[in-house]
């Protein structure tokens, strides 16, 4: 069994913690990717294309991108807290995690209302893939707080540490992402 | 024995190569219609997935070398942790 250290290693000069999520990311990234790439040949390929912000809801989509820029903001600001200020960092975190949630939840039930389904276009088939994708990693993300902020009360400072660092990393991939599908999707 | 039957092999593949007709060469994609919309497609879409693909591994490459520093720049005695 390989034990949990803290310190950084000597040979890599980061903590297992940081190389293991910086792995974890390398693989995202390819999966996202080859979407974005899927993408592309989509675009390109096709006859016509339709202008994004007049099909989806650029206000919803702006607001999002707000909600997900402070909800890492706060990811962040955790990072430099301790103990207990980085679990009320988190918590805020996950509230604004659960308000993006939300308010795509909002914009699906509204999209499909007006028969906005991914079989009708294939601008759409991939916005549903994309966005669906992402929100998955915004669930994903909600629950890896929860159980950081809930380890928090258990573990070492230096063990929580850790955890928000990797987490905040990962909540700075998928604003990265998200600001790409903003573009692709709401803005051209 | 072994050997004839690899050359037979490379002849015969060889063979194939020269004699075959143009269009059984043909990308399955585009058929030899290069401005088609789909050959730009994918043509974006290999750009885009080269990029991405090339980001990482410049990545990766970029931890390697720098372990590679580390390693060089400590001491030959100091022993690394097993995990």
């Amino acid at each position: 069994m390989i034990p949990y250290t803290t310190e950084p290693r000597a040979d890599t000069r980061v903590t297992n913690v940081t190389l293991g999520i910086w792995l974890f990311l390398a693989s995202e990234v390819m999966l996202f990717g080859a979407l974005f790439s899927s993408y592309a040949l989509l675009r390109v390929a096709a006859p016509s294309w339709p202008v994004g912000r007049e099909v989806l809801s650029l206000p919803l989509g702006a607001a999002n991108t707000v909600v997900l820029l402070l909800m890492t903001a706060a990811a962040w600001r955790a990072r430099r807290a301790v103990a207990q200020g980085a679990v009320k960092w988190l918590a805020a975190s996950s509230v604004l995690a659960l308000v993006f949630l939300g308010i795509k939840g909002f914009e699906y039930w509204e999209e499909i209302g007006r028969g906005l389904v991914p079989r009708a276009s294939t601008f759409l088939a991939m916005y549903f893939t994309l966005t669906g994708l992402h929100a998955v990693h915004v669930v994903g993300g909600l629950a890896a707080n929860l159980w950081a902020a809930a380890g928090a009360r258990k573990l070492s400072d230096a063990m929580t540490h850790g955890r928000v660092r990797a987490l905040g990393l990962y909540w700075a991939f998928v604003d990265v992402v998200w600001l790409v599908i903003f573009v692709l999707f709401y803005l051209t | 024995m072994t050997r004839l039957r690899f050359l037979a092999r490379g002849a015969a593949v060889a063979a194939i190569w020269v004699g075959a007709e143009a269009a059984v060469w043909a990308c399955p994609v585009c058929f030899q219609i290069e401005d088609s919309p789909i050959s730009s497609g994918v043509r974006a879409a290999v750009l885009v997935l080269i990029g991405i693909t090339s980001g990482v591994l410049v990545a990766f490459g970029r931890f390697a070398w720098r372990m590679a520093r580390a390693e060089a720049s400590s001491p030959k005695t100091q022993a690394s942790s097993p995990v």
